[in-house]
């Protein structure tokens, strides 16, 4: 029979070809490693995995050090997107101030960061310090980038508009140029958040003795693959957790744009 | 050089159901106008208006029409003061603009309502900007959303409404703070010829009843005749003022009878030789820019 127009997507049906994909995967990989067609020293085995994350839940032992990986995340994503959104609103304003600093912002944007962090970690100690900065150093030109760029392109009519209805320019911020720069924030914020999370869990990676980028390194140095995998389990859901939340709190946000969904 | 016409010898003039106001706010003085930018990567400048001359009245609504790219809306702007003028003198009620006046409002060819804002924040909007406490603001914002028929879609924001309500929004938002001078740079010009039409008979009642002063630019000659006392010819770029005509058409009108007057079609005709040939010439010379 024929249709008109484009195939009507059945999300019942994606949902379940992605169940039946994930299932699939995982007996494949499960098989594999029972029959010793793999060995599960490498790339261990779902049911030890699923264990090792229940055991982990079951003794508290993975929420503390999650707690810390989300503490360093949140207190650095915070820092950073202040600085970012102050600087970049600064720069905004002040031409000037933008026009010297930019080879500066250029070529630290540029820098590898995670390269950075032993100097972090040797500069700012092996605890919190070290991976807050961090995380600052990534979420930071993210956040300022956007902000830059949203006041930088605001729409000329609405400032002229603003001004000619009677904007101070303490008005023209509050009620122009910063829901105009927000919607940019928001929209990085979802990629910075990513950073964030990256930036702590490196850190931790590098040098520490909690977190979650902690409890991967140390399974690592035990050639616990599946302690590493789990670990990685647990973050992978952490990140997805996060992201759900973002999307609800832009949505907040965003309340008076067409809907992009 | 001054151009064919020269508004500087005219006194606003009065004619068919026109009343000026008694307190004679809101007049406008063009001398000798010229309007150059800088087009730094052709390493030239731009004369987008040249030696404009013009009077406008108070309470008198004056329209510009010229053909696209003659610095029509770029004589706004500098009514407005949002652009310094680079040669020459504008003044309102003999004060000469210098920087935004306030006592000004200005009607965009986009709406250029705040997006994040609804209807009501929008229109309430200059209130606030001018320091008038809540309390006072919310009868006037509700009379004038009452005024352009939405009631009731207060709480929208502007996404959530049609093209001509928004443009309605613009309007109450320029009105609400009972600005002197009314500058439209083709308000309408984004609408459907009903909606148009609707919004063209909207607002020659709200003028009827405030007697603003009115500079309306538009490149729509039918709507231009139907609403003005007088309409500006400009030449094409460099804009300068071709001709002044005035529209002796009676009053109060309807944009959509107003057509079928006998006078109409005259000054349609009159009006629109001169017009068409510096539309021809502004064609033209887009047109060598785009091939050549």
């Amino acid at each position: 029979m024929a249709t008109s127009g484009p195939a009507k997507i059945s999300w019942a049906k994606v949902r379940l070809w992605r169940g039946v994909l994930l299932g699939a995967f995982l007996l494949l990989w499960e098989v594999a490693t029972r029959r010793g067609w793999v060995d599960p020293f490498f790339v261990s085995q779902p049911t030890v995995l699923a264990a090792q994350i229940f055991d982990w839940i079951r003794t508290g032992f993975i929420l503390r050090h999650l707690l810390v990986t989300m503490q360093e995340t949140l207190i650095g994503f915070l820092l950073g997107t202040l600085l970012g959104v102050a600087v970049g609103f600064t720069f905004a304003r002040w031409q000037m101030l933008a026009h010297i600093f930019d080879p500066l912002m250029v070529a630290l944007n540029a820098m590898p960061r995670v390269v950075l962090a032993p100097l972090f970690i040797l500069w700012f100690g092996l605890g919190l310090l070290s991976k807050v900065v961090m995380v600052i150093s990534l979420v930071f030109f993210v956040v300022f980038f956007s902000t830059y760029t949203g006041i930088r392109e605001v729409d000329r009519d609405l400032v002229n508009n603003a001004r000619i209805l009677g904007a101070n320019p303490r008005h023209m911020i509050r009620h122009v140029l910063l829901p105009s720069a927000l919607t940019w924030i928001f929209s990085s914020l979802r990629t910075s958040v990513g950073f964030a999370l990256i930036g702590a869990v490196v850190g931790e990676y590098l040098g520490s003795h909690e977190g979650m980028g902690y409890v991967i390194s140390y399974a690592e140095s035990m050639f616990n693959a599946t302690g590493v995998l789990a670990g990685l389990l647990v973050l992978m859901a952490a990140v997805i957790a996060i992201d759900i939340a973002l999307k609800r709190l832009d949505a907040r946000f965003s309340y008076w744009k067409p809907i992009l969904k | 050089m001054a151009g064919p016409v020269c508004g500087h010898d005219e006194r606003p003039v009065e004619h068919g159901g026109l009343v000026t106001r008694d307190d004679h706010r809101g007049s406008i003085t063009l001398e000798k106008v010229t309007q150059r930018f800088a087009l730094p990567r052709e390493g030239r400048e731009f004369t987008a208006v040249q030696d404009v001359s013009l009077e406008v009245g108070s309470g008198e609504f004056v329209s510009i029409v010229g053909p696209s790219g003659c610095g029509k809306s770029t004589l706004l702007s500098l009514i407005a003061g949002l652009v310094p003028v680079t040669e020459g003198r504008i003044s309102l009620d003999g004060q000469p603009v210098d920087g935004v006046n306030q006592r000004l409002g200005f009607v965009f060819q986009r709406d250029a309502l705040f997006p994040w804002k609804t209807v009501a924040q929008n229109v309430g909007l200059p209130l606030l900007f001018r320091g008038v406490d809540a309390a006072a603001a919310r009868p006037r914002v509700a009379e004038w959303i009452a005024r352009i028929g939405l009631t009731g879609f207060e709480d929208y924001h502007p996404h959530q409404l049609s093209g001509g309500m928004r443009k309605r929004v613009a309007l109450a938002m320029t009105m609400v703070y009972d600005p002197e001078i009314v500058l439209m740079d083709e308000p309408f010009g984004a609408l459907d010829v009903q909606t148009r039409n609707l919004m063209e008979n909207d607002l020659l009642e709200i003028w009827a009843q405030w007697r603003r002063t009115v500079v309306f630019v538009t490149h729509d000659l039918e709507e231009a005749i139907a609403l003005s006392d007088r309409i500006v010819v400009m030449s094409a770029s460099p804009g300068r003022v071709k001709a002044v005509y005035p529209i002796n058409l009676p009053r109060p009108r309807s944009v959509t009878e107003i057509r079928f007057h006998p006078d109409f079609g005259r000054l349609y005709e009159t009006i629109w030789k001169d017009l068409k040939d510096e539309v021809r010439i502004g064609y033209e010379r887009t047109r060598k820019d785009l091939v050549g």
